[in-house]
Parts: structure tokens; C-alpha cells; sequence
């Protein structure tokens, strides 16, 4: 390109630079990563080899963070090297196309947090917890090795490579990529599995907040807040986000604790009681009205607050597990580790385990975030590594403390409130003897135990409160009680930890319609070409009714059904993310192909492993004759048994609830095959395009033209040397050329 | 004040995106306002929560050399969240 740049410091370091600043081993730099990797292998040793009576909780916070700074060192280094290259004399669409608006060069440590915020959500609180069953060992093993070798390496190539092309989204990139047939199943499969994420986010709140009065008012008194932040923000004080999200913040804990007196009185118990039916009609409704209201009233000042408790929770809870370490007693590896028949989950570890744990090892949705939002933000292309691997590192982290926190509680409590209620009964007792029978080493449930657990967090009962978000909120609570307050305080921290998830989990049902309706008037409009005007009424609304009938349909199913709803549903979730990774990470392969990248293996490695996983996952479920495991196994058995003329099976004690379970066997069946069946199509047309581009040694790139970048800025968290002195080259080069305007731009 | 940075000279004949990329300035993003612990969260926190978007409109518009006034906060805040309602984004599981 002709810029004569001359005038300018150096917009990008030298290949030399860089590479001498790699290989510049001075005796502390060496010091420094033999202590970490020393610390690293011992947390490890102490995690998987020792055993104890107990493990403390710092061990596993060791073992994560000192294998994310070598990951992240020396793994990200090499992918960097081999894949990406990036290069900072390429201006990034942040400089090239800036608008003020969403193409905005932003400093890299904002963007980390804004970037981190965006993708970290439910998802990893909930997958760990249900894992637990498990024993802690093989849920920590899957959070870190998998974030290393799958989920950042995933999150991070996205993000380049859709930097390099403008922005484009993950379904623009598979049009490109591997044409008309590959692009379509990819954005039918992207709709799909969006519609049953938002409804299984959307069952655990329902299940978080089913017979509890003190939840339901503080988190329905959330939308008001919102609604007040909005009026706030658009007419008496626009632009002031952090105050008004600190208003929102102190109204918040004003809520929670108000909940607790309003639950006390007859009438708020009387009104605020709601079965989970009720709930989930109320939050199919109010998913409509959200997303057709202008963003400005609720959706966007929501997402203050969320971004706000997000963060702030999740840096209270890493302080208080480092301040209280709290003591492990639930074993490496329980009892169901090697059977089939773990009552929180069903189905053998493998391929079950990496299916529970989707978030925070390997998430498929993140591609929708990497893709689009963040990659108009980066300022310079090296940046890339740090926002992209190091922030899933972070989300991965959350996963870990997640785990920690659900198995800090006792675990026969922790059995009591995630086995459906199908199982426990409902009830104290059924619970006590269902727990006991379980012949777990170590465990001895009491109804005292149970009961008091219930009255100190301020709850009716905690038997089978299932979903993950209540165990994960006691094991907060528990957590947090020993730092500040004691029991008096336990009640206040579980209704924080419940309103944090469901705050979030809300904005993702909201956000996650809005963008499924856009996909989706998208597609129709290839044969009704009006439907492409996102500005007409009749139009966005009834895209927006088809989707949320289409989770609230699955949402209905998950809380009607009789088998326990969210523990038979949630393998769905997971199965339906990684298959959302692997189309991603194919999608990166066939561009790497194409760019005649060498060390593929880096992408082929998580891709063939996820395609694994979710393929035998969804043939257990399609497939397999245990009706615990298999839809279709279940369907055929309670339909034999209407056909046998019986009234009750199983769980389901009546005609009607046997009918339900035959219905909801035959959807879940027919997603599961739907999922595998259009994930395959487009790895298929991957694979081939990949094969294609590596037998004629690479293909047109699929990128933007270069652009020279005229600005410079630092790749990671921390200046280098070399860093530090362009950083002061540019400083004096702009204190002598103050602000220029140019003529004749528009 | 935000940091707005400097227009580097720039050659006229320029056009397309390498012509607009030209005109930026040296320095984009918005800093933070002093070297302080409390600026620097301040700041960290502001730019998390999207906050400082207007400053860097304010610059980007002042570097763009555009004849029209800039809009006003309130406008710019308007257009921003009119802009959301047509372009979601997506918030994840």
C-alpha cells in the first residue's frame, strides 16, 4: 500500500523484536516459570495422587491458574505462531471502518472485561455443579484441560478470524467458507440449538425460583429497577452508566433483603408462592414483551446491572474460596465415576462429563460473541491472543470456582437437592431415604441436616432443588458466611447468589430471542423478502412469537415433565452447545486449510474430540435401551405401557403424565437427531473443503484487504520493554502534533 | 479528558479504506484520565459497562473532520440504543 507512514513511530514492533523478547530467558524469568510450573504439579499431585480426608479448596485454584499462565504462555505463543500470525502493521476493522459506533478501536484491558462480561453467563456456574456427582476430579480435569486445548483455542480463532474479515458473523463465515448447503445447515443448526439454550437457561431459573417466595419477588422486582434504570438513562441523566448501574446495584440488595420480610408476612407468602408452571408462563410472557420493547427500557439497563453483579460477584466469590479455603470432603472420585447410573445426571462418565461441563471447558456459543461483537473492538491484531484465549481462560476459571463453591456443602445435601423429585418424593423424608440408600461412603443424612440447611437460607425446603443454581448458591452462601456475617448472613448470600444467576440468565433469554428473531426474519426473508425490513411491526413480531413458542414450548415440556425435567433436558443443553463448538472450530479449520496453515492439528484436536463426544452422546440418547438414557428407549416403554392399558409407570403416576412423557421423549428424541444429523452436514462439508484446500496448497483468502494500521498499541496485559519504548515514542510524537483535522472527509 | 490523540499528515490523493484508515488519528482508544489507582479502575469500569462511548465519538468525530456539530450526549445516546434495536447482540449461556 502507498501510506507514507515515514513520518510516524513504528506502528507495529519488528518480527526480531518480538521474537527476542520470546527467547530473552534472564535468570528470573526462568526462576519465575519453573516456581509456577513447580506450584502448578504439586496443586495437581495434590488434586489427583493424594488422598486425604479432606482436600483444600486452594489446590484447585493453584492448579488452574498456574496451568493458565503456561497455557496461555507458551500454547497461545505457539498457536499464534503457526495459525493466526498476526500482524500489526494490518489496521484492524476498529481503524479501518471506526463509526463511533460498533467499529471502535478500545483499549485491550477494557475489552478483555467488556469481552469476558459478554460471554461468561450461566452456563459455567451450572454445568460443574451438576458434575459434582461425580467427584471433583474428573469435572476439574475436563474445566482445565479442555479451556487449554478446546475452549480458548475455539474462542480465540473465531475471534481472528473474524477480525480479518470485517466483523463477519460465524454464519457469514460458513457462507464463505463452505458455500450455499454447508452455510445453510450451519445457520439452521445455530437457530436450533439457540432455541434450546434459552430454554434450558430459562428452565433453571424456573426451577431456582418454583415455591419460593422470597426469590420470586426480588427477582421480579428486578424489571422495574430496569425499567426505572432505562427512564433514567434516555431522560434525566443520559450517558451516566455507572451511576445509574450503582443506583440499580444498591436498589438490588434493597430487594433481596426486603424479600425476606415480604416472604415472612401471610400475604407475601400468599402471593409470591407460585408453582413452576405459573413461573415459566410468566417468563414466556415476559420474554416477549422484553423483546419487542424498545432496548433502550429494559434490555440495555439490565444489562448493566448484570455486567455489574457479573463481575462483582464472581471477584467476591475468588476472594472468599482464597480467604477461606475451605475444606474438601467430597472424594476424587465418587462411586458413580465408573457406572452409568449417577442419579443427577444419567449416563456413563464418558460421554457425559464433557457434555454437563459444556461452558467453561469448550462453549459453542461463544463463537456467536467472537464472531461479530468483540472483533470490531480490538485495536491491534496481536491483541487478539489476549482477549480471545486469555478471556475463556477466565470464563474457565469461573467454572473452577463454581465447582469449588458445590463442593464445599455436605454431599448427601448436595444428592438431596439435585436428584428430581421424581426420585425424592418432594419430601424430607423421601429424600433422607432415597440419599441413604445411595450407600455412599461417608454420608449420612439426617432430616435435622436438611431442615436446618432450609432455615438458614431463609427456604421452605431444598429438596430437589434441581438446576444447579440453588446448590451453587448455598455452596456461596456457605462460602461467604465464614468471610462476613456467620448463619445470620446465609440467607441473604443464597437469595444474592440466586438473583446474580437469574439476573443474568434473564438478559440471555432476552438478548438470545432478540437475536434468534433477527436470524430468523434473516432466512424467511429469502422467500418473503419483506421479512429482511427488521423495521416493520408485523414482521419482527411474528418472528419473535415463533421463537419464544419455540423454548417456551420445551420450557412448558421441561417443568411439566414427570421425569424430572432439567436432569434428563440438560445433556440436550451441553450436547447442543459442543455440537455449536464443533461447527465452529470446523469452520476455522477450512479457513486454516484454506490460508495453507501447517500445524492443523491444533484445530483437528478439539474438533475431532467434540465431534466425538457429541456424537456418542447423541447416539446414547437417540440409541440406547436403558430408558434413563435413551429418549426413544423411554418413549417405547411408557407407550407399550398405554398400550398395555396401564394408568401409572414409573414416575409418572397417571394416564395423562404418562401421555407427556411419551411427547416430550419424542421431541427431545427428534432434537437430538435433528442436532447430530445438521452439525455432521456442515463438518462433512468442512472436512472437504479442508481436504480440498491442502491437495492444491491453500486457496483465495477469504479476508479483507491490508490496510496500513496508523496506530499503535501493547499486545498483552503488561507492556514489554520493547512495548514500553514505542509506547513513549508515540507519546512524544503526539504531544508534538496536536489534534489535525482533514479537509473533505465527509 | 479523554485522551484524543493526533492526526498524523496524511496523503490527499487517498481514498477508500486505506484513505480513511490514513486519517485516523495516532492514538484511538479512549485512556484513562490520570495515573491514580481510582482513575484507573474508574476508568477500567466505565469502559466495561460501554460508558465512555461518547468520548470516543466525540473524538472519532473531531478526527473525521466532519463539518457537522457533533451530536449531543442525549442524541448520541439515542442514536446508540435506536442503533441496538436494529443490531443485537448476543449474551451468553
Amino acid at each position: 500500500m502507498s501510506v507514507d507512514s515515514a513520518e510516524l513511530p513504528p506502528v507495529s514492533l519488528t518480527e526480531e523484536q518480538v521474537e527476542a523478547e520470546e527467547k530473552r530467558w534472564t535468570p528470573v524469568r526462568i526462576a519465575t516459570w519453573a516456581a509456577i510450573a513447580i506450584l502448578g504439579g504439586v496443586a495437581w499431585v495434590m488434586l489427583a495422587i493424594v488422598r486425604g480426608e479432606t482436600i483444600n479448596a486452594i489446590w484447585f485454584v493453584f492448579a488452574a491458574v498456574c496451568t493458565y499462565l503456561i497455557a496461555y504462555r507458551f500454547y497461545a505463543t505457539y498457536i499464534e505462531k503457526k495459525i493466526t500470525q498476526p500482524d500489526d502493521n494490518r489496521a484492524t476493522p476498529a481503524e479501518y471502518k471506526e463509526n463511533g459506533q460498533d467499529y471502535m478501536p478500545t483499549d485491550r484491558r477494557v475489552l478483555y472485561g467488556h469481552h469476558f462480561a459478554a460471554i461468561a453467563g450461566a452456563g459455567p456456574l451450572v454445568g460443574p455443579v451438576l458434575a459434582a456427582q461425580l467427584g471433583y476430579l474428573p469435572g476439574t480435569i475436563w474445566i482445565i484441560v479442555g479451556v487449554v486445548l478446546a475452549g480458548a483455542v475455539q474462542d480465540y480463532l473465531v475471534l481472528f478470524f473474524s477480525m480479518r474479515r470485517g466483523g463477519r458473523s460465524l454464519g457469514q463465515m460458513a457462507r464463505d467458507e463452505l458455500g450455499k448447503v454447508g452455510g445453510t445447515a450451519a445457520l439452521l443448526a445455530t437457530l436450533t440449538i439457540m432455541i434450546i439454550i434459552v430454554a434450558i437457561l430459562a428452565l433453571v431459573v424456573v426451577n431456582a425460583l418454583g415455591e419460593s417466595p422470597w426469590g420470586v419477588f426480588s427477582v421480579g422486582m428486578t424489571i422495574p429497577i430496569a425499567l426505572f434504570m432505562g427512564v433514567y438513562l434516555r431522560y434525566l441523566r443520559p450517558g451516566k452508566v455507572s451511576e445509574v448501574s450503582l443506583i440499580g446495584f444498591v436498589l438490588l440488595i434493597l430487594v433481596i433483603v426486603a424479600g425476606g420480610w415480604v416472604a415472612d408476612t401471610s400475604w407475601g407468602a400468599e402471593w409470591f408462592t407460585l408453582d413452576r408452571t405459573t413461573i415459566a408462563w410468566g417468563i414466556i410472557i415476559y420474554g416477549f414483551i422484553a423483546a419487542v420493547l424498545p432496548v433502550w427500557l429494559l434490555l440495555a439497563p439490565r444489562d448493566y446491572l448484570s455486567t455489574f453483579m457479573k463481575v462483582g460477584t464472581i471477584v467476591m466469590l475468588a476472594v472468599a474460596i482464597v480467604l477461606v479455603r475451605p475444606e474438601i470432603t467430597v472424594p476424587a472420585l465418587s462411586e458413580f465415576a465408573g457406572r452409568s447410573d449417577a442419579p443427577v445426571v444419567a449416563g456413563p462418565l464418558f460421554p457425559f462429563l464433557f457434555v454437563t461441563i459444556a461452558c467453561g471447558a469448550l462453549s459453542g456459543f461463544h463463537a456467536l460473541i467472537s464472531s461479530g461483537t468483540t472483533p470490531k473492538l480490538i485495536e491491534k491484531e496481536r491483541q487478539t491472543k489476549f482477549i480471545g484465549y486469555g478471556g475463556m481462560l477466565m470464563e474457565s476459571f469461573v467454572a473452577i470456582m463454581a465447582l469449588v463453591a458445590a463442593i464445599s456443602i455436605d454431599r448427601g445435601i448436595y444428592f438431596a437437592m439435585n436428584v428430581s423429585a421424581a426420585a425424592t418424593g418432594g419430601t424430607v423424608e423421601g429424600a433422607v431415604a432415597y440419599v441413604n440408600g445411595l450407600g455412599l461412603t461417608g454420608v449420612n443424612l439426617t432430616p435435622e441436616m436438611l431442615e436446618t440447611a432450609a432455615a438458614n437460607v431463609g427456604e421452605e425446603s431444598i429438596v430437589s432443588r434441581t438446576g444447579g443454581a440453588p446448590t451453587l448458591a448455598l455452596g456461596l452462601s456457605h462460602i461467604m458466611q465464614q468471610l462476613i456475617g456467620g448463619t445470620s448472613l446465609m440467607s441473604f448470600w443464597y437469595h444474592f447468589a440466586i438473583m446474580f444467576e437469574a439476573l443474568f440468565i434473564l438478559t440471555a433469554v432476552d438478548a438470545g430471542t432478540r437475536v434468534a428473531r433477527f436470524m430468523l426474519q434473516d432466512s424467511l426473508g429469502n422467500f418473503w423478502p419483506r421479512f429482511r425490513d427488521t423495521s416493520w411491526r408485523t414482521g419482527a413480531w411474528v418472528c419473535t412469537g415463533i421463537m419464544v413458542a419455540g423454548w417456551g414450548a420445551i420450557l412448558i415440556m421441561g417443568v411439566t415433565d414427570p421425569l424430572g425435567g432439567i436432569n434428563t433436558l440438560f445433556p440436550l443443553f451441553g450436547i447442543a452447545n459442543q455440537l455449536l463448538a464443533a461447527l465452529a472450530l470446523s469452520i476455522c479449520l477450512a479457513i486454516a486449510a484454506r490460508q495453507n496453515r501447517k500445524a492443523l492439528w491444533v484445530i483437528i484436536v478439539p474438533l475431532a474430540f467434540a465431534t466425538v463426544v457429541t456424537t456418542v452422546a447423541s447416539l446414547y440418547k437417540i440409541f440406547s435401551s436403558v430408558p434413563s438414557i435413551g429418549y426413544w428407549a423411554q418413549h417405547a416403554a411408557f407407550k407399550d405401557a398405554l398400550a398395555r392399558g396401564e394408568t401409572s409407570f414409573g414416575t409418572a403416576g397417571s394416564v395423562e403424565a404418562m401421555e407427556a412423557v411419551v411427547r416430550n421423549t419424542f421431541i427431545q428424541g427428534t432434537l437430538s437427531i435433528v442436532f447430530v444429523v445438521l452439525t455432521l452436514i456442515v463438518i462433512a462439508t468442512a472436512v472437504m473443503a479442508t481436504i480440498s484446500s491442502i491437495r492444491s496448497g491453500g486457496a483465495p483468502t477469504t479476508e479483507e484487504e491490508f490496510v496500513q494500521s496508523r496506530i499503535y498499541a501493547p499486545a498483552g496485559i503488561i507492556s514489554t520493554p520493547a512495548e514500553k519504548d514505542l509506547e513513549a515514542q508515540w507519546a512524544a510524537y503526539l504531544a508534538e502534533h496536536p489534534v489535525e483535522r482533514v479537509r473533505g472527509h465527509h | 479528558m479523554a485522551q484524543t490523540g493526533a492526526m498524523a499528515p496524511v496523503d490527499p490523493e487517498l481514498s477508500g479504506d486505506a484513505g480513511r484508515a490514513a486519517r485516523r488519528t495516532a492514538r484511538l482508544s479512549v485512556g484513562p484520565t490520570g495515573d491514580g489507582w481510582w482513575d484507573r479502575t474508574r476508568w477500567f469500569i466505565r469502559g466495561m459497562l460501554g460508558e465512555n462511548a461518547y468520548q470516543a465519538y466525540l473524538a472519532h468525530h473531531e478526527r473525521s473532520g466532519c463539518p457537522t456539530p457533533a451530536l449531543s450526549e442525549r442524541d448520541y445516546w439515542r442514536w446508540r440504543t435506536d442503533w441496538q434495536e436494529r443490531n443485537p447482540q448476543g449474551r451468553c449461556c
